[in-house]
């Protein structure tokens, strides 16, 4: 079943113009992009920084209004949905620095009932912290941590009880924007099974948005790969780290320095030249073709379209085929 | 080793004083680096991996005092005055850091704060040393050099940052480069070009390095030899393939395992450590690992397990190593 769809979505920011006194003009960040997200699944979105990638995870919740397109929540548009604010119980967001995402001056069972005040009004207080522990325990957090404050934790327990306060309305569906890039790896890997084994036992799907190309391995079913706001390839997990089929993919894998000396002192030398260019000035062409060792004058003139490639795996790369 | 060391740490200590007491972040750690070497220190949140390059620079929070010896070139570097210290640095010893921007001067045009060590130091002319730092940003590879010499720190992207940096570390040809997490804030593919950059001048300047990150991947590329640290103790140190191919440690093995690879079979569930890391570990009798380690035996809490040689070239310091190489014959 299809719980959320972006048709063409696009988004941007207001941003000052040029001059002192000219007017505003709208920076495009996330162009023409369109995906479908099944209940209980996980899409990994991956780029690097400036791709888009954050501001897409805010635009599926209308966090950020889209200036084009569309978002489908369950088929209904999101911008005619009735009552959103209480539906957003079903759609939640964890964030990347956990500590900034908790009110300092709120208990940890108040952080984490919050939402039901909007969710469910009519819980007795008594009711919502009974909730909050639960969802707390569900974390990991034992219940003295209830009555605790956010500077009392750690970096990987502020993050647990961002994810309690998520799933406390029981949600469908979990935005998580690199919620573990600020982890120590031993909490990272705490934090992305807990993750894991919530989706097991709650069913809810993951928008799960990282730089990081292992972690995004780990925990999706399907991958999308970013590049300057657009959607370079998507694919079923297994089949897009067996092969990745963009350049910018495999760019993307081959710079990730894996923990094994032999393989990784082989290759000094293989790094990509060159920087991805400006979002303020994007390129006609490819948004790859910059730094692609396969570009040519097609690359540099016309954008390609991402289209189907194989069986369930879409690309935007003029060579594919020839490949 | 057979040769002389470059940098010999010898049970360096680091303790900040706080208004509830004294904590100890460093707790006597010794490291040998060779000339031209390239060690790697990794560590997460609070091992003290960062303080021990802060220690050997004088550069601590004013809170800070380190003990211990340091012996760089015959010269203990901690008990060095200011001004002995100011021509070690920026000559033989130099240091890059995680963030460049918050270490450029956004008030400079790059290729003055490039001049500044040759003029300062080696008593270069204004116009030689600006031509010379020109002559590095094009060896790190920054295009179109001598335009963007002129230009100030922000009109440069993170990664052309960072290697402004390690122009200006290397410029003086230092014996010894320190460089704390010098990639964290960087993109993958980023990463990637400065890692290269570092391996290639390295090994063509004869520059030791002292490498501190948190990424095992990163210490895979670049390092000829790992310390893992925690708790401001060194928990087993090694060549670096030996380190990979058979970590010693509960802790390394630990690390290794809770960290998501890109080619390794996918596992349903990726090993964990339990618990969280810990600041410092100097007021504790025991191993600092021993409340987080799954193999804990009785003593592990109330006895320090030492830095023991357990192999040519490699050394661990764990209860569990002790005993098993004491059964051996």
């Amino acid at each position: 079943m299809t719980l959320l769809e972006a048709r063409n979505l696009g988004v941007g920011y207001r941003i000052p113009g040029p001059g002192l006194f000219s007017a505003a003009r709208m920076l495009p960040i996330v162009h023409d992009l369109s995906l479908t997200l099944d209940a209980g699944r996980t899409l990994g979105v991956v780029g690097e920084s400036g791709c888009g990638k954050s501001t897409l995870g805010r635009a599926l919740l209308r966090l950020i209004v889209p200036s084009e397109g569309q978002v489908l929540w369950q088929g209904e548009d999101m911008t005619t949905i009735q009552n959103l604010r209480r539906r957003r119980a079903e759609m939640q967001i964890i964030f990347q620095d956990p500590v900034a995402a908790l009110d300092p001056r709120m208990t940890l069972a108040r952080i984490v009932s919050r939402p039901l005040a909007t969710f469910e009004p009519n819980l007795s207080r008594k009711e919502a912290r009974a909730r909050a522990v639960e969802a707390l325990r569900q974390v990991g957090l034992s219940a003295d941590f209830a009555d605790r404050f956010p500077h009392e934790l750690s970096g990987g327990q502020a993050q647990r009880v961002g994810i309690a306060r998520a799933i406390v309305g029981r949600p469908k569906l979990i935005i998580c924007d690199e919620p573990v890039s600020a982890l120590d790896v031993s909490i990272q890997a705490q934090v992305i099974n807990l993750l894991m084994e919530l989706q097991e036992k709650m069913g809810m799907a993951l928008v799960f948005i990282s730089h990081n190309l292992a972690v995004v391995r780990h925990i999706s079913h399907e991958v999308m790969v970013m590049c300057l706001g657009r959607v370079v390839e998507r694919a079923p997990r297994n089949e897009f780290y067996a092969r990745p089929l963009h350049p910018y993919s495999q760019a993307l894998m081959d710079a990730v320095p894996e923990p094994d000396p032999r393989r990784e002192k082989g290759r000094v030398g293989t790094a990509l030249a060159g920087e991805l260019p400006s979002v303020l000035n994007p390129p006609p062409g490819c948004v790859f073709a910059s730094r692609c060792p396969k570009a040519t004058d097609l690359c540099r003139q016309t954008r390609p379209e991402l289209r189907e490639v194989a069986p369930n795996r879409q690309a935007a790369c003029h060579f594919i085929e020839a490949q | 080793m057979t040769a002389e060391p470059l940098l010999s740490l010898q049970d360096l200590t680091v303790r900040f004083r706080l208004p509830q007491g004294e904590t100890v972040a460093v707790d006597g750690v010794s490291l040998d680096l060779a000339p031209g070497e390239v060690l790697g220190i990794v560590g997460e949140s609070g091992s003290g991996k960062s303080q021990i390059l802060y220690a050997l620079m004088g550069l601590l929070a004013s809170n800070g005092r380190a003990g211990g010896r340091a012996i760089f070139q015959g010269q203990d570097l901690l008990s060095l005055t200011e001004a002995q210290l100011d021509r070690v640095r920026g000559q033989d010893v130099s240091m890059i850091f995680q963030d460049p921007m918050t270490s450029l001067n956004p008030y400079t045009r790059v290729v003055d704060q490039l001049a500044e060590g040759l003029i300062v130091h080696k008593g270069l002319s204004k116009s030689d040393a600006r031509a010379e730092g020109v002559r590095m940003l094009d060896r790190v590879r920054i295009p179109d050099a001598a335009r963007r010499a002129r230009l100030y720190p922000h009109e440069f992207s993170g990664g052309m940052r960072q290697r402004v940096m390690i122009a200006m570390a290397l410029l003086a040809k230092p014996k010894l480069l320190l460089a704390d997490e010098p990639t964290t804030a960087l993109d993958v593919t980023i990463q990637a070009q400065v890692l290269d950059l570092m391996a290639e001048l390295g090994r063509e300047t004869g520059t030791a390095i002292i490498l501190v990150t948190h990424d095992l991947g990163v210490v895979a590329r670049l390092c000829d030899r790992v310390a893992v640290l925690y708790g401001g103790r060194v928990m087993e140190e090694a060549q670096a393939e030996a380190l990979f191919d058979t970590p010693s440690h509960p802790y390394t093995r630990g690390l290794l395992a809770a960290m998501p690879r890109l080619e390794a079979a996918l596992t349903p569930r990726l090993g964990t450590i339990p618990g969280t890391p810990r600041s410092g570990g100097g007021d504790l009798p025991g191993c600092p690992f021993a409340a987080r380690c799954t193999e804990r035996l009785d003593h592990c809490t109330t006895i320090r397990p030492p830095l023991l040689q357990i192999a040519p070239d490699r050394r661990s310091a764990c209860h569990l190593t002790e005993k098993t190489l004491g059964a051996a014959p």
